[in-house]
């Protein structure tokens, strides 16, 4: 029997705290069509939790994600709604996209390899010379991608203080105003107009120089969306994978035999990346929905044409009828096609880099601190799109 | 279930990219293009299948071309120009076009 879905369910479900995978979803995966729902702003929307809905919505152009700035789109928080590449369709996302997605490719990012494992038995290094207890965060998780990113777009390390604040914010869902995260960003792209004008009068090899040409010789993109993509690719390029850093770290303390496993055999270390990414759901819920262009049967229930679709990934990733025995954690799952990073043309333009990060980065804590433990209480982050350790005191 | 059914975007974007061609070819249906995937580079990530349905699908989570020649357009050089692995190669002839430089 077809559901009414008069009185759409509060969401999200998941707690903003810890990274486990609400009960509910297991409820909606398995109820009949889609599940309506409901944010703190915005008008409802559907729910998709099954995998195969999930790479529906997220692989076929009938639905946009351009569409949802023309609507009262479900969110958190307050603040500016335009997310920069995320809020566009194709042909214009892919004429921005193209523009970077060279840099990120995963032969390109393979020669980035020995410096970013340097970088992490360096870190190690220094967290033994210390001694224990060690934030895991702040001394290891974080400066790996920030370095590898500042690197790559041009952007100056000694800055990180300042660039954090601003990512942070505009990350964050509910703790700031409207206004406060409008300035914010704001500050964001004011400093970073600042380094392309540095970068213009003194071209370097990094990727700001090269999207600079790729406006002033080629005129392929105008000023504001030189500085957004640059302010993207910055806070994209570090804060997720310095949140799975701890949280893949925190998993694997819970599953002591897997993390036994790659000790003694670190070659699993890749097929336990990618079962780590379908494992832990890094969202408190799904964001950014899909509005449907046009009338598109998901999991039974008609989207009509208007309509928004919210996926949740973490669910889908959870699915019994694409996951054998899915509320498990197997470091050698094998055909692991998770969602983890995204599907379609939104799928993460900086998988192939965060892949690498996330590998090295366990790698060489797993080899460098074999006795690897929490040593107090993790603060979470609270009020984020991200879910994850704000501090995690570890010892070894 | 069927795939992404825009076959009107499709002809104009085919259209759009076979003016653009003409300069170095002498007309409209004058060369097809060969379009290769690399299977075992493809990550599966859905962009070229989202963005050029009617060139690629999704078989066993990688993607295939649908045909192995194929009309010029754009769709299918944007589609080089995005794939995450670099996986897909485009040539006319002998002369790789996509992922353009």
């Amino acid at each position: 029997m077809s559901i009414a879905h008069d009185e759409p369910t509060a969401y999200p479900f998941n707690e903003a705290t810890g990274l486990d995978l609400s009960g509910k979803y297991a409820e909606a995966r398995s109820g009949e069509g889609l599940l309506r729902v409901r944010m703190e702003y915005g008008e409802p929307a559907w729910l998709a939790t099954r995998y195969a809905d999930a790479r529906l919505v997220l692989g076929d152009r009938r639905f946009s994600r351009a569409e949802g700035l023309h609507h009262d789109e479900p969110r958190r928080g307050e603040g500016p709604r335009d997310t920069g590449l995320l809020s566009m369709d194709p042909p214009d996302h892919t004429r921005l996209r193209t523009l970077v997605t060279k840099a990120f490719t995963t032969p390109r990012v393979e020669k980035l390899r020995p410096d970013v494992r340097a970088l992490a038995e360096g870190l190690v290094a220094a967290m033994v010379a210390a001694g224990p207890p060690a934030d895991l965060v702040e001394d290891y998780a974080l400066p790996i991608p920030v370095a590898v990113i500042c690197r790559l777009l041009g952007v100056p390390l000694e800055d990180r203080p300042r660039f954090r604040r601003w990512s942070d914010a505009a990350l964050s869902t509910s703790s700031l105003t409207g206004e406060e995260k409008t300035a914010n960003r704001d500050e964001l792209r004011a400093y970073m107009a600042g380094l392309i004008e540095q970068h213009r009068a003194h071209p370097a090899d990094d990727l700001m120089t090269a999207l600079i040409e790729a406006r002033d010789v080629n005129d392929r993109l105008s000023e504001l969306e030189l500085t957004d993509l640059c302010v993207g690719i910055l806070v994209a390029g570090h804060e997720t994978t310095a949140t799975q850093v701890p949280n893949f770290v925190l998993t694997l303390l819970g599953h002591p035999g897997a993390l036994e496993r790659l000790r003694t055999d670190p070659d699993l270390i890749p097929a336990a990346v990618e079962e780590l990414m379908r494992y832990v759901p890094l969202g408190a819920g799904a964001s950014f929905a899909r509005y449907a262009l046009e009338d598109v049967e998901v999991g039974g229930t008609l989207v009509r044409k208007g309509e928004a679709v919210l996926v949740s990934v973490g669910a889908a990733n959870r699915d019994a009828g694409r996951f054998a025995d899915p509320e498990t954690l197997d470091i050698g799952r094998t055909g692991n096609q998770h969602l983890g990073f995204g599907h379609g043309v939104h799928h993460c333009l900086g998988a192939p880099l965060a892949r690498l990060e996330l590998q090295e980065a366990l790698r060489a804590l797993v080899l460098g601190l074999p006795g690897l433990r929490p040593a107090g209480d993790i603060v979470w982050k609270t009020e984020m799109l991200v879910r994850g350790p704000r501090s995690m005191p570890v010892a070894w | 279930m069927r795939a992404v059914p825009d076959a009107t975007t499709g002809a104009a974007a085919d259209t759009e990219a076979t003016n653009a061609q003409t300069a170095n070819a002498q007309s409209a249906d004058a060369k097809a293009w060969r379009v290769t995937v690399d299977r075992s580079a493809c990550l599966g990530s859905g962009i070229c299948a989202s963005l050029a349905p009617e060139s690629f699908r999704l078989e066993d989570e990688r993607s295939r071309p649908v045909r192995e020649t194929a009309e010029p357009g754009e769709a299918l050089l944007d589609a080089a120009d995005s794939c995450p692995a670099a996986a897909i190669t485009v040539t006319e002839g002998t002369e790789v076009i996509g992922p353009r430089p």
